[in-house]
C-alpha cells in the first residue's frame, strides 16, 4: 500500500468511534439521504450524492480494516481503492457543506457529516489535502499565523482600528479580569469587520465587560470545519484558553458563526478529549438577556425580515428557537422561511462551500434553492446569525437579484438588533453609549491608551513596517466597502500616513 | 425439502452466526477501545433543551416520511412504511417463537411435529424447529407456542401479512420502474420540478423477490393450500439468514444502533 493511502488508513482507525463503525455499517445504500442534499437535488451528479461520498470511505474501510474485506481484496472479490481513487474523488469531500441534512432524509439517521470529517481529516493526515491550495493555506496560515486566512494581528486590529476610529468609536484591548473574552472567527474579521463594527457598538451600549486580545485573532472555525486538522484545531482551542487564563476573564464570548457553534456546542470535546474549559456564551442569548434585562434599549424595527437557520447553529447545534425568540424581540415583521429550523436549506457556503473557488458555479446553481425559499417569503431582508451564511446569502441574492435595487439584502442578526437598538438610543438621547466600552469608561489616561484599540493603532503606527500597512489598507476591498458609507476614511488613512511622517521627519 | 433443510440449517446458521459475529464484533470492539469524552459540551451556557425520547423517536422514524418521501417518492414512501411494521412484527413473532422452542427443547418437553402434524413429538430436527418458527401463524405451532393466545396471535400476524403485502408490493413497483432513491414528485416548494433518476438495483431485485416469496408461501401455508410450503418458506427464510450479513439486509441488525445513536444525537440536538 501506498505511504498516503496508508496514512488515510490510520487516520480512519485513529478517528474512528463506535457511532461511526454504527455510520459505516448501517448504510444500506438505499440513496434516499440524496433527497435531502441540495449538491445533489439541483446538479443530479451522482458524484454529489451523499452517498458517493461515504461509499469511497466506506469501500477502504471494509477493503482495508475488515478481515473478510482483507481476505475478499486479496481474492479479488472486494474493489481495492487507490491513491488514485483518494486524488479523483477528494473534490467531492469538499463540495459539500457537511450540512448534516442528509440524516434527516436517512431511514435510519445516518450521520453522513460525520464521515465527511473523517474522510476530510484523513485527507489532511495523509497530506493529500496540501494539494487543494485554499486548503493548504487554511493549514499553513493556522500554522505559521494562528489566523486561517493568513491575516496579522496588525492587520485585523489595524483595520478595526481605522473603522472605529472613522465612527469616533472605542474597543477595550488586552483588559484584565473583563467577564468575557471576545474573538471574532477568521471569516469574520477578513470579510466583514465593517459589519463588524455594529456587535462592538451593541457591546459598548449595554456595557458588558468584554476585552479583544491583542494575539488570539481566530477561532479556527476553518481548520476544524474545512481542513478538519484535528492537530491544529487542538492547538487553536488550547491557544483560546490560556488567552483566557492569561486575560483573567471569567467566559468566552461565540461571536455569530455557525462553525464555531458547532465547535464549541460539540466538537471541541471530541477535539479535546476532554470539556472545553471555559463556559460559553452565545452573543444571541447574550444580547437576549441584554434586552430582557433592560441593558440594551431597543425598539421594533418594522424591516421585513426573512431567517435562514445556519446549518451549524440550528441543526447541529439546535440554536434555532434562540435566533427566533431575539428575531421576535427586535423586529414586527418576522417571516419564516419554508422548510426551516433543521430542515432549512444550507446556504451552500459553510466548511468550505464558498471558501474554495472551484465551489463557486455549483454552488451558486445549487443556491437556486436558496433564492427560491427567500423568494417565497417576500421579505426585504434575509438575516441569518453566521458570518459566512450571510455572506453566501448575500451572494445568492446578487446572483438571483432578489433585492431590485442590487442593495445589500443579507444581514448578520447582531445588524437587525442594531437597527432595533440606534432608534431607542436616539430617542433617548444615550447614542454616546455606543462609543465606549464599560471596561474603558472613567479610567485615566494611561490606562486608556494600554487597553484602547486607539493605544494599540499608537503603537502600530511605531512599527517600522506600519506604512506597509497603511498601503494594504488603501487597496482592502473591505476599507472599499466601508468607504461607501464613510468616504473619509481614505482621508483617515492620509492623515495617518502624515503623521508617520511628521514623526520620522521629527527624528 | 425436509433432508435439504436438515443438512442446510446448520450450515446457514454458522455462516450466519459468524458473519453477524464478524460485523457487530467491530462495533463491540470500536466501543471497548475508543472511550474518550465526546458530546455536548457542559460548559455550554444556555444550551438547547433537550427532546424526549419518544418526540426524538418519533423524528427518527417518522421525520423522513413526513418531510421527504411522502412527497418526493411517495411509492417507496408508503412502501417503506407498511412492510417496516409487518417485518418489525414478524421478526419479534419469529424471535419469541424461537425462544419458546429453545426452552422447551432445553427443558426437554415435546414440540409439535410439523410434518405429522403431531402436537406432541420429540423431533428436535432443524427442518422441524424451523417449520415451527417460521411457520409459527399456523394454528398447530401458534397453540403449541402461544396457548389461549395462539388464537390472537394469528389475529396479529394476520394483520402483519396484510402490511407485508402491501408494503411489498409498493416496493416492488418503486424497484421495477427504477423509483429506487429517485424524486418523482415535489419536495416543497423552494424544490418545485426538481427531479432526480433512481436506479435498477440488482442486489435488492433479488432479496426482494425472496421476500416477496415468503410472505407468498407464508400466505400459502396459513391457508392450507399447498401441503409442506412451510419448509420451502423456511428455507426462504434460511437464505435471508445467509445473505444478511453480507448484504444490505444487514441494516436489520445495525439499524437498531443506528437509530439509536441517531435518537441520542436527537435528543442533544445535534442531529448530525
Ligand atoms: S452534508 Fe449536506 S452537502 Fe453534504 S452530502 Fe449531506 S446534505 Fe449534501
Ligand atoms: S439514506 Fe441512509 S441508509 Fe440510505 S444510502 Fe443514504 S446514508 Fe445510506
Amino acid at each position: 500500500m501506498e505511504a498516503e493511502m496508508q496514512a488515510f488508513v490510520d487516520s480512519l482507525r485513529h478517528n474512528l468511534t463506535a457511532e461511526d463503525v454504527v455510520n459505516l455499517e448501517a448504510c444500506m445504500n438505499c440513496k434516499m439521504c440524496g433527497e435531502a442534499c441540495a449538491w445533489y437535488l439541483v446538479t443530479g451528479d451522482e458524484k454529489l450524492h451523499p452517498t458517493h461520498k461515504t461509499g469511497l470511505i466506506r469501500q477502504i474501510y471494509r477493503r482495508y480494516m475488515t478481515l473478510e474485506g482483507q481476505i475478499g481484496g486479496a481474492l479479488g472479490l472486494v474493489p481495492t481503492p487507490t491513491l488514485a481513487d483518494l486524488k479523483e474523488n477528494m473534490q467531492y469531500f469538499w463540495a459539500c457543506t457537511a450540512c448534516g441534512r442528509c440524516t434527516l432524509a436517512c431511514p435510519s439517521g445516518i450521520s453522513i457529516r460525520r464521515i465527511v470529517r473523517l474522510a476530510r481529516a484523513a485527507y489532511a493526515d495523509s497530506g493529500l489535502s496540501y494539494a487543494n491550495p485554499t486548503i493548504r493555506s487554511i493549514i499553513e496560515n493556522t500554522d505559521r499565523r494562528r489566523h486561517s486566512f493568513g491575516l496579522t494581528a496588525a492587520q485585523v486590529l489595524g483595520r478595526v482600528g481605522l473603522f472605529l476610529r472613522s465612527e469616533g468609536l472605542e474597543a477595550p484591548v488586552n483588559v484584565q479580569n473583563a467577564e468575557f473574552l471576545f474573538v471574532c472567527p477568521a471569516a469574520g474579521n477578513t470579510k466583514i469587520p465593517d459589519y463588524g463594527i455594529k456587535l462592538i457598538k451593541i457591546l459598548n451600549a449595554a456595557g458588558v465587560s468584554y476585552t479583544i486580545s491583542p494575539y488570539v485573532i481566530d477561532t479556527g472555525t476553518e481548520i476544524d470545519h474545512i481542513a478538519v486538522h484535528h492537530k491544529l484545531s487542538k492547538q487553536m482551542l488550547e491557544d483560546w484558553e490560556q488567552e483566557a487564563d492569561r486575560l483573567g476573564v471569567q467566559k468566552i464570548l461565540l461571536v455569530e458563526c455557525g462553525c464555531d457553534t458547532r465547535t464549541l456546542y460539540a466538537e471541541a470535546s471530541e477535539t479535546l478529549g476532554r470539556p472545553f474549559r471555559y463556559p460559553i456564551v452565545s452573543v444571541d442569548a447574550l444580547m437576549l438577556d441584554l434586552i430582557k434585562q433592560g441593558r440594551l434599549p431597543i425598539e421594533k424595527t418594522h424591516l421585513k425580515v426573512t431567517l435562514h437557520d445556519p446549518c451549524y447553529a440550528t441543526r447541529l447545534s439546535g440554536l434555532g428557537d434562540l435566533f427566533r425568540e431575539l428575531l421576535n424581540l427586535v423586529t414586527d415583521n418576522f417571516i419564516e422561511m419554508t422548510p426551516n429550523r433543521e430542515y432549512n436549506y444550507c446556504c451552500n457556503g459553510g466548511a468550505g462551500g464558498m471558501r474554495l473557488p472551484e465551489n463557486t458555479a455549483t454552488r451558486r446553481k445549487i443556491s437556486v434553492l436558496k433564492a427560491n425559499q427567500i423568494r417565497a417569503t417576500g421579505a426585504d431582508f434575509v438575516t441569518s446569525p453566521c458570518v459566512v451564511c450571510t455572506l453566501s446569502l448575500e451572494d445568492t441574492c446578487q446572483t438571483y437579484q432578489l433585492s431590485p435595487s442590487g442593495d445589500r439584502m443579507a444581514l448578520v442578526l447582531f445588524e437587525v438588533v442594531y437597527a432595533a437598538m440606534e432608534p431607542a438610543l436616539a430617542k433617548l438621547g444615550e447614542l454616546d453609549r455606543m462609543r465606549v466600552p464599560a471596561v474603558l469608561r472613567n479610567r485615566d489616561h494611561e490606562f486608556f491608551i494600554a487597553h484602547s484599540v486607539e493605544g494599540q493603532m499608537m503603537r502600530l503606527m511605531q512599527q517600522p513596517d506600519f506604512p506597509e500597512l497603511l498601503d494594504w489598507l488603501e487597496q482592502d476591498d473591505i476599507v472599499k466597502r466601508f468607504s461607501k458609507d464613510h468616504p473619509q476614511v481614505y482621508d483617515d488613512i492620509r492623515a495617518l500616513r502624515e503623521m508617520v511622517m511628521n514623526c520620522e521627519n521629527c527624528d | 425439502m425436509i433432508e435439504l433443510l436438515n443438512i442446510v440449517a446448520p450450515v446457514a446458521m454458522a455462516i450466519f452466526i459468524v458473519g453477524v459475529g464478524l460485523r457487530l464484533g467491530r462495533f463491540t470492539w470500536a466501543l471497548v477501545t475508543k472511550r474518550r469524552f465526546r458530546g455536548v459540551s457542559p460548559t455550554f451556557e444556555s444550551p438547547p433543551p433537550r427532546m424526549g425520547v419518544i418526540p426524538a423517536l418519533y423524528a427518527v422514524l417518522f421525520g423522513p416520511f413526513n418531510h421527504f418521501y411522502k412527497r418526493a417518492n411517495p411509492v417507496w414512501g408508503r412502501g417503506y412504511l407498511f412492510y417496516h411494521v409487518a417485518i418489525i412484527t414478524e421478526v419479534i413473532g419469529y424471535t419469541i417463537s424461537a425462544l419458546i422452542v429453545f426452552a422447551h427443547i432445553i427443558v426437554g418437553r415435546p414440540v409439535p411435529d410439523v410434518s405429522l402434524h403431531l402436537a406432541e413429538s420429540f423431533n428436535y430436527s432443524p427442518a422441524n424447529l424451523l417449520a415451527i418458527i417460521f411457520g409459527n401463524g399456523e394454528h398447530l405451532q401458534a397453540n403449541f407456542l402461544f396457548g389461549e393466545f395462539g388464537s390472537l396471535f394469528i389475529g396479529v400476524t394476520w394483520i402483519a401479512v396484510g402490511f407485508a403485502v402491501v408494503g411489498n408490493l409498493h416496493l416492488m413497483v418503486a424497484l421495477v420502474r427504477k423509483w429506487s432513491g429517485a424524486v418523482v414528485g415535489d419536495i416543497d416548494r423552494a424544490a418545485q420540478g426538481i427531479r432526480t433518476p433512481g436506479r435498477y438495483a440488482w442486489d435488492r431485485i433479488v432479496v426482494r423477490t425472496i421476500i416477496f416469496c415468503i410472505i407468498w408461501t407464508e400466505l400459502f401455508a396459513r391457508l392450507h393450500l399447498v401441503p409442506g410450503i412451510v419448509y420451502l418458506h423456511a428455507l426462504l427464510g434460511l437464505t435471508l439468514f445467509v445473505l444478511l450479513p453480507f448484504t444490505y439486509l444487514f441494516h436489520m441488525v445495525y439499524n437498531f444502533l443506528a437509530v439509536f445513536y441517531a435518537v441520542r444525537r436527537r435528543m442533544a440536538r445535534t442531529i448530525a
